[in-house]
């Protein structure tokens, strides 16, 4: 998989590179554009995919014409996923002009890239990322384009109010991802007086999760919260499930939306539901949907729906500011009212205009299902019932 | 049958052998001889390809086998009797045996002929067949070491020191043994500190001081020398 | 009662990977002296080999079916061990240095496999199919899974041709002989680079095996190795550093204790991977010989 990708986006890079040449022969200069992107890292699987989101979002840009008669032209930058490299790479896409910055590495390279961006009062927009402050920083031009982790919780509270389980269990991994979203799950279920009778953590490293979920099935909970992120301990937490017999209901994360998961907890998951920011029966997503998959003959994730919907965001900001200046641009996205895009529920998109920076629409998460081993439409929405 | 050239070899940077050469004939019964620490041990490691010859030669027979695999130095004929027997202590009597004849010819047809001959040989070892190599008295250690390394079928036996540390009445009875193998036709190549029993035994000897031949003659000849009973001492004056 | 039963199963399945990979350190460490701490990113790649060539995941045009899958990545594995031998290790020996040279070079080549297992596999945990299910299956008063039943009984035949070659055959008890004195199995006749390199091939298909098996349950993942690692020496320490026997029963033993410990005792459960530390730490000092005594030797 990562070899393909790899591949395909090599050749979109040279496509593109191509491109950028011959439009360099014609009297119009490029728009530049930088993307910052983890290509050898540890987040490489999931910075890869988006990006493949952005190449294709562009090209598509490109051939309907550009953004005010100009092509765009996208520059990547490997960060390596490596907080102490983005600083230096976003650098590098400033002094090369771009007039934007797609972020697509992980959230603690995305934080660093914020200093630079806030210096230059280069718009940065970061696709994916889900950490909850990164808004916090003090840089009027950055804007988080996903939602946060913990509007996930918020929905899925709202999802279990309308099933009224009496008491419910929590089980995470010890992975730093899913420590953080034990402790807002157990807050916001708190906070809902929800009582949890069981919390276990399924070690990263370890070949079993029987004894914690003999544990969780001995406190006879209503339903089971999973929160594991870490593959091999998601995986072993629906084998240990099969295996004790159980039959509570699972609540699970984003994270279930891998569908890796489909091949190596094949058969083992179905019933469960989790929270996506993809509804894969809105109009936008049904497009792009066929349109990724004449154009890669492979089915598109949300991540590359991520991707794709920066450049939706930039390209509508440019042509509302009639301008390819970084404070114009800034000031057009954040005014970005009502526009369209391929993630969140339908009948939401980017909104900036509340003057939250997190565009993602607080009612755009749903609830998905999984049903015959396979990922089912939304179940639920919102944070309202 | 067994030409050493002019062989220097040791230990890291210590040189031990210096520009050895020695001669032994086929059916021959050699001695060589010398005081502690001489290189004789280490002579013996560099014709099995255990230490590396650095520079010289070792000829088998016409072959040149300098810098060959002590399995494949094996395969032309040549077995060594290490010094302090070196006994498998976890292995059965026969199981030491069965090591032993791990360079007979695939299949290993000769091995139940091997067999018998060393329990022909030493009686005390069918005996004790299944009883442990570690459990055997040093004697029979010494049997089962000289037994293990006939197992191969060897043309030129070497003996390093097997009477070392062994009551008189056992040296009788394993030096009975040797001549038996010596009539049989056997090559033998004995390194033996106490200079009776080697003169005994062999026809010829050399002896090897700091780690040069000091002298060869006949063991008659030695015997006939006056300072006999400290010759090493007036050869490493000479030398020195 | 019920959850005890269950437990037996699925710690004694989970130990059989901790024996096997016990018997993955100890393959090369009886004749070579040489404690091989890559051989859990042996089991990360045998993962990531499983999954290229019995998947369409890595290497697409390559999907075989399990066994000739299975047999592909193990010959695969040994020509990885003999070449991690020809690399890391024969230069230092060739020099005559001793065997922590040879563990410390070998440390470097935990870091590259490591690295090149995250370069080619990725970072997210990748499947192959695994021969058999998940779904609960009882016998008597136990209870496991199709797939836990297929990796215990794997390993029992492992362990019992492992334990026929070194006690039945002439080359095995080769093998044994140059363990106890290398000297003198060498002037035996045996090979001493037959053995060495036989050693760290064969050690490296265990592990690789073990990779398979993960690969199958919870998916091939670059970090597999490190936990592996300190569960297999474990599993050695605790039966008797130097036995096959020992390496069973060992890694059994900690899969049982593990399972035992997390669900019965009130400790957190992110302390599974303390067990077997605690475990190694107190054989080390109060038992440094392991359950079953060494037989002689070293
Ligand atoms: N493995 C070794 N490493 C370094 N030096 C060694 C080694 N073996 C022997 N030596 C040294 O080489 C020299 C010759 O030793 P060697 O064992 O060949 O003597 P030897 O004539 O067999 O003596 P002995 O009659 O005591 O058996 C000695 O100075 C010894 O200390
Ligand atoms: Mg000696």
């Amino acid at each position: 998989m990562m070899f393909s990708l790899n591949l395909s986006i090599a050749t979109s890079t040279a496509a593109l590179g191509l491109l950028a040449a011959a439009g360099g022969a014609q009297s119009q200069e490029t728009i530049k554009v930088g993307v910052l992107v983890d290509q050898t890292g540890k987040t490489s699987f999931y910075s890869q995919p988006v990006t493949e989101g952005t190449l294709m979002a562009v090209e598509e840009v490109n051939a309907a014409g550009g953004v005010l008669g100009r092509q765009i032209e996208l520059i990547l930058e490997d960060d390596n996923g490596r907080p102490d490299l983005s600083a230096t790479k976003a650098r590098k896409l400033v002094d090369d002009g771009v007039v934007a910055i797609i972020s697509n590495s992980n959230s603690g390279a995305t934080r660093q890239a914020i200093s630079v961006t806030a210096e230059s009062l280069t718009p940065q927009l970061a696709s994916a990322n889900s950490a909850e402050t990164l808004t916090t920083l003090d840089n009027s031009c950055f804007f988080q384009l996903g939602p946060v982790e913990s509007l996930q919780v918020k929905t899925m509270l709202a999802f279990t109010k309308t099933k009224g389980y009496g008491k419910v269990a929590l089980v995470g991994d010890n992975s730093g991802l899913s420590t953080a979203a034990v402790d807002q799950f157990r807050m916001g279920l708190g906070e809902a007086g929800v009582p949890i009778v069981e919390e276990q953590l399924i070690p990263v490293g370890s070949q079993t999760a029987v004894p914690q979920l003999q544990k969780v099935r001995a406190a006879e909970p209503n339903a089971i919260y999973q929160v594991a992120q870490i593959g091999p301990q998601v995986v072993q937490f629906f084998q240990a499930y099969q295996q004790l017999g159980m039959k509570q209901p699972i609540l699970g994360t984003f994270n279930l939306s891998s569908s890796s998961y489909l091949t190596t907890a094949k058969g083992l998951m179905d019933g469960t539901v989790f929270t996506d920011a993809f509804d894969p029966e809105k109009p936008e997503a049904i497009a792009f949907s066929e349109r990724f998959k004449a154009k890669f003959d492979k089915e598109a994730t949300s991540l590359e729906a991520y991707g794709h919907d920066s450049v939706v965001l930039i390209v509508d900001a440019i042509k509302r500011a009639n301008s390819t200046e970084r404070p114009a641009i800034c000031k057009a996205i954040a005014e970005t009212k009502g526009l369209p895009r391929v993630m969140g529920a339908k009948g939401t998109g980017f909104d900036f205009s509340r003057g939250d920076r997190r565009g993602f629409d607080p009612e755009g998460v749903v609830v998905r299902a999984i049903e015959n081993n396979a990922y089912t439409g939304a179940v639920f929405s919102g944070t309202k019932n | 049958m067994l030409l050493v050239e002019n062989l220097v070899a040791g230990y890291g940077a210590a040189k031990v052998l210096h520009e050895v050469s020695l001669e032994i004939a086929r059916g021959e019964a050699a001695a060589l001889i010398g005081p502690n620490g001489a290189g004789k041990s280490t002579l013996m490691a560099a014709i099995m390809g255990v230490i590396e010859a650095r520079s010289g030669r070792i000829v088998v027979d016409g072959t040149n086998v300098t810098g060959h695999t002590t399995h494949s130095i094996m395969t032309r004929g040549l077995s060594l009797v290490p010094e302090g027997r070196r006994i498998f202590a976890p292995f059965t009597v026969r199981d030491n045996l069965r090591m032993g004849s791990i360079r007979l010819s695939a299949g290993r047809p000769g091995f139940d002929e091997r067999l018998d001959y060393v329990y022909g040989l030493f009686p005390r070892l069918k005996q004790r067949e299944s009883q442990l190599g570690g459990t055997l008295s040093g004697g029979e250690q010494q049997m089962l070491a000289i037994g293990r390394a006939l197992m191969s079928n060897p043309r030129i036996l070497l003996l390093d020191e097997p009477f070392l540390g062994l009551a008189p009445k056992v040296i009788e009875e394993i030096q009975a043994a040797v001549r038996i193998l010596q009539e049989q036709g056997l090559t033998l190549l004995l390194v033996e500190q106490k200079l009776d029993i080697a003169l005994n035994i062999a026809s010829r000897a050399c002896v090897l001081i700091k780690g040069s031949i000091a002298l060869e003659s006949s063991s008659d000849n030695l015997k006939a020398r006056s300072d006999l009973d400290d010759l090493y001492f007036s050869l490493a004056e000479k030398a020195a | 009662m019920q959850d005890f039963f269950e437990l037996i199963v699925s710690g004694f399945a989970s130990g059989c990977l901790y024996s096997l990979m016990g018997l993955s350190f100890l393959l090369v460490m009886r004749p070579t002296g040489v404690v091989n701490f890559a051989v859990g990113q042996y089991a990360m790649l045998g993962g990531f080999a499983a999954v290229a060539v019995m998947t369409t995941i890595l290497i697409p045009p390559i999907a075989l079916p399990y066994v000739p899958g299975l047999l592909v990545v193990l010959a695969l594995m040994a020509l990885l061990g003999a070449a991690v031998e020809w690399i890391a290790v024969k230069p230092l020996v060739d020099r005559g240095a001793p065997p922590v040279a040879s563990m410390l070079s070998l440390l470097g080549v935990l870091i590259v496999l490591l690295e090149v297992g995250a370069r080619f596999g990725g970072t997210e945990a990748l499947p192959t199919e695994p021969p058999f299910g998940f779904r609960r299956v009882e016998f008597g008063p136990f209870a496991g899974t199709p797939q836990s039943l297929f990796t215990i009984a794997v390993t029992l035949v492992i362990f019992a041709a492992v334990w026929l070659f070194f006690e039945r055959t002439l080359w095995g008890r080769a093998f044994e002989a140059v363990s106890l004195d290398r000297r003198a199995a060498q002037l035996m006749g045996v090979n001493l680079r037959l053995v060495t390199v036989s050693a760290f091939a064969s050690s490296a298909v265990v592990a690789g095996l073990v990779g398979v098996l993960i690969s199958g349950t919870t998916g091939a993942y670059y970090q597999v190795g490190m936990a592996l690692t300190v569960q297999g020496f474990t599993a050695l320490v605790v039966g008797g550093v130097g036995r096959v026997d020992g390496a069973l029963l060992g890694g059994v033993l900690l899969g049982l204790l593990e399972a035992l410990v997390m669900r019965y005792l009130p400790v957190s459960s992110s302390m599974t991977l303390a067990v077997p530390l605690v475990v190694l730490l107190a054989f080390l000092v109060l038992r440094p010989h392991g359950l079953l005594a060494n037989r002689g030797g070293h």
